[in-house]
């Protein structure tokens, strides 16, 4: 228990009669990269809604951190870094105003957040010049990279990404993909759902299959290498079709 | 292709949904014919004073009024044309088509051109008729002067081209300094007031049959008889309508001016627009970050909820408009009727004298309603951002309270400029003053409680175009049950130090109900507001 970063208990959640997720189980090691896969209308970020506390959940429990998300949301919140799968953010602020006003609701140190923005300003290459212009100028990818720092810019300690790769670049991509992979070097979590199933297969340790509401495969692909190469076959299979 | 874009420019003007059309359109209508109605009503009553005075002046003082209104379709197109042809979305869609520039330039203008003659007909053509039939004009004037806003917004329109240009560098440079906005709005907002106070007043004297002296010296009938001489190139096109003299010159005259000014309108925004559709994408300043600066948590909500208010909306304005039209409605309403009621029921006032202070209270309490269904979009406000707000570690109670704490305050400040104005002018007593600033402090809290929750239910029910009926319902009906329950304990001979007590006690009640379950809706309705439809 200890060592979960992640552990989801008998999920279930409705939208009026129709049930979503219909019991869902699944637990998320520390340090690891694990990625969700399903189809349009599986449940992905139904699934991610409950568990960063945006959504309401009829049966079951959520733990990040050994914490219950229902009854102590605000000390969840403050250990995880969200990036939505379309840019949200308040549009109306510059980019370097959005992520003050993040940094101050984590009530982070000073000297934390000048070192954060600063390495995250490079990282993502987003110039001076564009931090202070308002969001609602930027484009769908400067939107997404804004939305990539405000997530990791209090140093969380699980990164939840839903569809994160939607709209970058092959360069931020690449970068994206690199932050990804030494985010969980010191022990932190990825949790990561996305259409792309090279990006799942090339940085997951672990892999759940999502099909109409319940987890119908997990794979470890640090114990079955083999099956990073056929992870599209795989989800094919899961689904019925043939690639 | 000019017709094309025309079609498409007016479509975009149309509301979508048929429901609310209709309802714009039908209030839109009543809006014009209550304000033709007034305006015929005082352009002919002025007139029979003026013919008394000087009987050939009621020509300057249709010129007077055809001014006018020119001048007010040319500032109304103003920022119409604005956002015709500055419209980002619109230049995006439109730049990668095969477009002739001029077209678009064409159709925005035939665009503004066809507004303001709406506008110069709607408005110009009962001031026409009024006119004719005054000085008994034959049959042939009346189909002419149909054609005058035809002719007229050729070069209103014209001018609002040329105006255009130094109205984008005013607009683009006070949409960046906040302080000037405020400035302006109050400033527009004192002339709209003083107008508003001189056409109350000049109706009134007109009802009352008054002399109008002060308006009609000989230095007014001067200025009259020039404005018809000198409103150039106006004048050439009245010579055409209604002297009817000198007709070909004259048209001659009016039509080489138009000409003139409408092929330096097309020059000058032609140039600009090539400029700004080239430039705007290029034009980026150097600019270098400095510092970054983290705040306390409800130092970063207050600053979120002020940019939200403020930055990039209306809200500004109208709540400066607000700010400054409260305490003037309620002195202005307050001080007329309360004289009005003395004049006319002083017998009833001597036994009761506590009715006056109901309708007071209740008057300032319905103003007060007014300025804080602002607020009401709180939650709306925060567009796709509400997601963000659901996945910061801040409480939501806390985040709803610090949002209906800015409306609270503007409307609360509001209240005491009111308060304040109406006890310095001696029309409420101190003990007045002191019952309706506390029914008005709790009255602001509870709407604004009220409007939380009303965003809340409208968020909830996926409906975006739900309005928020409750607090409207609760603005209007509250005042209204504290006014008969006034009037009923007054009746009933109760003290009047005894019935504000049970007022007082019964608005506390209300408001602590209130926060009771604020909590509760808050926290459950908080969770089920997606933000997908924002």
């Amino acid at each position: 228990m200890e060592n979960k970063a992640i552990e989801i208990i008998n999920l279930h959640k409705s939208y009026g009669n129709k049930e979503v997720l219909k019991g869902i189980s699944l637990s998320v090691d520390k340090g690891e990269i694990f990625g969700l896969l399903g189809k349009n209308g599986a449940g992905k970020s139904t699934l991610i809604d409950c568990m960063i506390g945006l959504k309401r959940f009829n049966e079951g429990q959520i733990l990040i951190d050994n914490l219950d998300i229902k009854t102590k949301p605000l000390e969840v919140k403050n250990n995880f870094g969200y990036v939505p799968s379309e840019p949200l953010t308040y549009e109306i602020m510059s980019g370097k105003e959005y992520l003050e006003f993040i940094a101050s609701c984590y009530q982070m140190s000073q000297e934390a957040f000048e070192s954060n923005f600063n390495f995250l300003k490079n990282k993502f290459e987003l110039a001076d010049e564009d931090l202070l212009r308002p969001i609602k100028e930027y484009s769908h990818g400067m939107k997404q990279k804004i939305c990539l720092m405000a997530s990791l810019i209090h140093n969380p300690s699980l990164w939840v990404l839903d569809e994160p790769t939607v709209g970058l670049d092959i360069i931020v991509y690449e970068t994206l993909v690199k932050m990804m992979k030494s985010y969980v070097q010191n022990k932190n979590t990825i949790f990561v759902t996305s259409h792309n199933i090279d990006l799942v297969a090339e940085i997951c340790d672990r892999v759940a299959i999502i099909n109409d509401g319940k987890i119908d495969l997990l794979i470890d692909l640090n114990k079955e290498p083999f099956k990073r190469k056929n992870l599209k076959t795989i989800f094919f299979k899961v689904y019925g079709e043939k690639l | 292709m000019i017709l094309d874009l025309l079609i498409k420019d007016f479509k975009e003007q149309n509301e979508v949904n048929k429901k609310r059309r209709i309802i714009k359109i039908i209030s839109s209508l009543l809006l014009c014919a209550l304000f033709i109605a007034l305006e015929t009503f005082i352009f002919i009553s002025v007139n029979k004073k003026i013919e008394v005075f000087s009987k050939g002046s009621n020509y300057g003082f249709l010129v007077l009024f055809l001014l006018l209104v020119a001048l007010l379709a040319i500032f109304s197109s103003l920022n119409k044309a604005y956002r015709f042809l500055f419209n980002e979305k619109d230049i995006l869609l439109l730049s990668y088509r095969p477009l002739v520039k001029d077209d678009l330039i064409i159709a925005k203008f035939l665009m503004i051109y066809l507004s303001e003659t709406a506008t110069l007909f709607l408005f110009s053509f009962p001031l026409f008729i009024s006119y004719g039939i005054n000085n008994i004009y034959i049959a042939s004037y009346y189909v002419l002067s149909a054609l005058y806003p035809f002719f007229a917004s050729l070069i209103t329109s014209a001018l609002t081209f040329i105006l255009l240009i130094p109205y984008k560098y005013f607009i683009d440079y006070l949409k960046k300094h906040y302080l000037l906005q405020i400035l302006i709005s109050a400033a527009i907002v004192i002339v709209l007031c003083y107008l508003y106070q001189f056409v109350l007043n000049l109706f009134l004297n007109i009802i009352n049959n008054s002399k109008l002296d002060y308006l009609f010296n000989q230095d007014f009938i001067v200025f009259l008889d020039s404005l018809s001489k000198y409103a150039f190139p106006l004048s050439s096109l009245l010579d055409v309508f209604i002297k009817q003299d000198n007709l070909l010159s004259s048209l001659a005259i009016y039509l080489g001016m138009t000409m003139i000014l409408l092929a330096l309108a097309f020059i000058l925004i032609e140039t600009f627009y090539h400029l700004y559709l080239t430039d705007s994408k290029e034009k980026k300043k150097k600019q270098i970050i400095n510092k970054v600066k983290k705040d306390s948590i409800f130092v970063s909500l207050i600053k979120k909820e002020l940019i939200l208010v403020f930055r990039g909306s209306n809200d500004l304005s109208s709540y400066v408009s607000l700010l400054i039209m409260q305490p003037f409605f309620t002195y202005v309403v307050i001080s007329s009727l309360t004289s009005l009621l003395y004049v006319n029921m002083e017998m009833l006032l001597t036994y009761y004298p506590e009715l006056i202070n109901a309708l007071n209270i209740t008057l300032i309490l319905l103003f007060s309603s007014v300025i804080a269904s602002q607020s009401m979009y709180a939650l709306k406000r925060e567009g796709k951002g509400l997601i963000v707000s659901k996945t910061i570690p801040i409480s939501p109670i806390y985040q709803c309270l610090i949002k209906i704490l800015i409306p609270s305050c503007i409307s609360s400040l509001s209240l005491i400029i009111s308060l304040i104005i109406l006890i310095s002018s001696s029309n409420i007593s101190l003990n007045v003053f002191f019952v309706s600033l506390f029914l008005g402090l709790v009255f602001i809290i509870s709407l604004n409680l009220i409007g939380l929750y009303d965003n809340i239910r409208i968020l909830k029910s996926r409906n975006p175009s739900s309005k928020s009926s409750l607090s409207s319902i609760y603005g209007l009906a509250l005042p209204l049950i504290l006014a008969f329950i006034h009037f009923a304990l007054t009746f009933l001979k109760i003290k009047a130090w005894e019935i504000y007590l049970i007022e007082s006690a019964l608005f506390s009640a209300l408001l602590i109900t209130l926060i009771i379950f604020f909590k509760r809706i808050v926290l459950r309705g908080y969770l089920d507001i997606g933000g997908e439809l924002l």
